[in-house]
């Protein structure tokens, strides 16, 4: 995403701790016009004490958060003109749909004809007509999850925050949904900041991800970055599987750097930093360890191998290491069964080089 | 041994309480019922009088009787009014404390119903006497001269049956206010919602039942109550618990005693039923019961 001057969300070295337990450790983070921005994390790492403190609902102990360029510390939340989802989506039970929908429009004294319109356009935008009579408790939970998303967007936020929205919801709808919440972003543009600790919903609607642990954030890219050039162990299992090696480096030469990893032989693209000699965190995907029959070096022998429809998980033994491997299924059951020898091969540009982290040793 | 549906064993479960009922608050209501509609005392002599309405037509053309029945209504109005009225605010700040604070806060209220209430209300009488506790400091304040006549009058007897009622209701409140989920009050002041609106438009809507169940409570218990009249009120306020109390022992006039006492019954259940049902209209609009 390009930069903008005038970000809609800044964090500028936050902090927060509660009880003596620190929650968010000195956060910067800048969020721009439009952008659909995830904070994912396990739970703990920080990601809704952020959220509460962009919505007002806490304070940092020590920096300052901006929204649209202005400092909010002494903004109340009902002044900073943002839109909530909650995990439990706190609808108002005694409220039909369209009085829940129109509460913020009410609170602001807009005129009767006019929230009748724009509670309408937002039933129209999230695929509910025809309940506006309705209760909460009358509705299914992807109902509901809907009318707390209209009632958090009828008053044209400047931010729409989401604090774990699907996680209540079943599997099934859970994916609707995701596609949902794209398409209503892409419709309105609006800027939203998602909270979760799914991998899957970060990577399938996010424009950047902000992967965060222990008050940090360890990594913010697209999606596509962070799951293909993790920086940090972290961040590399968090987002997806890998297979983690701790290599020692035998060569470096022609742009090349040749790894060993007990008799595993990897080779990886040169990275300034690295002599021969040193040890480094090696990573690849399962699905980017290619499988084939034969012997040589960087052999290994099938240990497990499960059909699952789409594709086919394998874990090998190599050289004391376990490795995980999925390949696309060849069309008659598994390619390899139980006991096989096979020949691993690790393409040079799907081999992950990750950065020495204090936390993981 | 042969299985038990699960239907029929929660129907045995049931069978004590509705032994209990039956023999111990129905069979005797209807016995009451019937009692109010003789025309004389049951004697030896006779043992079976006529049955007549004499007893309900003596109540509904005495005025004495009528200002009675207005009496007990107003004092159980009034008392629910004031006992609700303090403590709403109070069960809401016990909500928002924790700790210590709470603990003390919540002992103090509750203290009362451990003291015994002949012992606490005679407190209240000591309190109130002509020349009393009271009496003695407005007078020692300068703000009052000369004897007070605080006892015998229905601000007191109202007073007093607000202090007794008063623990039930905040344990009603707090437990209901603590229900309402943090989530919904924080979405709402996301929304741009001020406090009276989260007050108005959240909090007692969403408290409905259990500012309901403690209305009812209070006032069925304080408009039949006995104890505060005849210790405090005395003859000066009189309320239909103690005409009945009187007729039913010292009069020996048992049918007009049980008449008397199934107006209270009406009034009260009336009263609170027609109070639930508005409450109901009003805040529910048909998705959840109240009572």
């Amino acid at each position: 995403m390009r930069a903008t001057a005038n970000p809609v969300l800044r964090f500028d070295r936050v902090s927060k701790a509660f009880q003596g337990q620190i929650v968010l450790n000195d956060l910067t983070l800048e969020m721009q016009q439009g952008e659909f921005l995830t904070l994912l994390g396990p739970s703990g790492c920080g990601k809704t004490t952020s959220l509460n403190l962009v919505a007002g609902l806490i304070k940092p102990d020590a920096g300052t958060i901006f929204l649209r360029g202005k400092a909010v510390d002494a903004l109340p939340p009902r002044r900073r003109g943002l839109g909530l989802v909650f995990q439990s989506w706190a609808l108002f039970p005694h409220m039909n749909v369209f009085d829940n929908i129109g509460f913020g429009l009410k609170i602001r004294s807009a005129p009767s004809a006019e929230i009748r319109k724009r509670v309408g356009e937002m039933l129209d935008l999230v695929r509910l007509p025809g309940v506006a009579e309705k209760f909460p408790s009358q509705l299914s939970g992807g109902m509901q999850q809907r009318v707390a998303l209209a009632r958090a967007l009828v008053t044209r936020p400047d931010l729409l925050l989401l604090d774990e929205p699907l996680s209540n919801l079943d599997a099934a709808l859970r994916k609707e949904m995701q596609i949902e919440l794209r398409r209503i972003h892409s419709e309105l543009r609006v800027s939203t900041l998602l909270v979760t600790h799914s991998q899957e919903e970060a990577l399938v609607m996010s424009d950047r991800i902000a992967v965060m642990r222990s008050g940090i954030i360890q990594c913010i890219d697209t999606p596509q970055r962070v799951y293909n050039q993790p920086p940090t162990r972290f961040v590399c299992t968090f987002v997806g599987e890998a297979n983690i090696f701790k290599c020692r480096v035998d060569e470096v030469a022609q742009g090349e750097a040749k790894l060993s990893c007990g008799t595993l032989k990897i080779i990886v693209e040169a990275q300034p930093g690295i002599v021969a000699g040193q040890t480094v965190v090696a990573a690849i995907r399962p699905e980017n360890v290619m499988l084939a029959l034969g012997s040589g070096s960087n052999e290994a022998v099938i240990m497990d191998a499960v059909f699952k429809g789409n594709n086919i998980s394998y874990s090998a033994v190599a050289g004391g290491e376990i490795l995980n491997i999925v390949t696309p299924p060849p069309g008659d059951g598994c390619a390899f069964a139980k006991g096989d020898r096979v020949l691993l091969t690790f393409p040079k540009s799907k081999v992950i080089l990750l950065e020495a982290e204090r936390l993981d040793a | 041994m042969p299985r038990l549906a699960p239907q029929a064993i929660s129907l045995a479960l049931l069978v004590p309480i509705l032994l209990l009922l039956i023999f111990f608050f129905l069979f005797p209501l209807a016995y009451l019922l019937h009692l109010s509609a003789l025309a004389q005392q049951p004697t030896l002599q006779n043992p079976l009088p006529e049955l007549s309405f004499v007893n309900y037509a003596k109540i509904l053309q005495d005025s004495f009787y009528l200002s009675m029945s207005l009496n007990s209504v107003l004092v159980g109005l009034s008392t629910t009014f004031l006992t609700v009225a303090i403590a709403y605010p109070v069960a809401f700040y016990i909500t928002r404390i924790s700790g210590w604070e709470r603990t003390l806060i919540s002992v103090a209220c509750l203290l009362p119903i451990f003291v015994n209430v002949i012992v606490s209300i005679l407190g209240w009488y000591i309190l109130l006497l002509p020349f009393g506790v009271v009496q003695q400091a407005l007078a020692g304040l300068g703000i009052v001269s000369g004897p007070l006549q605080l006892l015998r009058t229905f601000p007191a007897l109202v007073a007093v049956l607000v202090y007794e009622h008063l623990p039930f209701a905040v344990l009603i409140l707090v437990s209901s206010l603590q229900a309402i989920p943090a989530d919904k009050i924080n979405a709402a002041r996301v929304l741009g919602a001020g406090v009276p609106r989260i007050v108005f438009s959240l909090i007692i809507p969403l408290t409905m039942p259990g500012l309901v169940a403690c209305v009812i409570l209070v006032f069925s218990l304080s408009a039949s109550s006995y104890l505060a009249p005849i210790l405090i009120g005395g003859q000066r306020t009189p309320v239909l618990p103690l005409a009945i109390f009187s007729y039913g022992t010292e009069l020996q006039n048992w049918p007009l005693a049980a008449a008397l006492s199934f107006v209270l019954l009406v009034l009260v259940v009336t009263i609170s039923y027609g109070f639930a049902s508005a409450m109901n209209r009003i805040a529910k609009r048909g998705q959840w019961e109240f009572v």
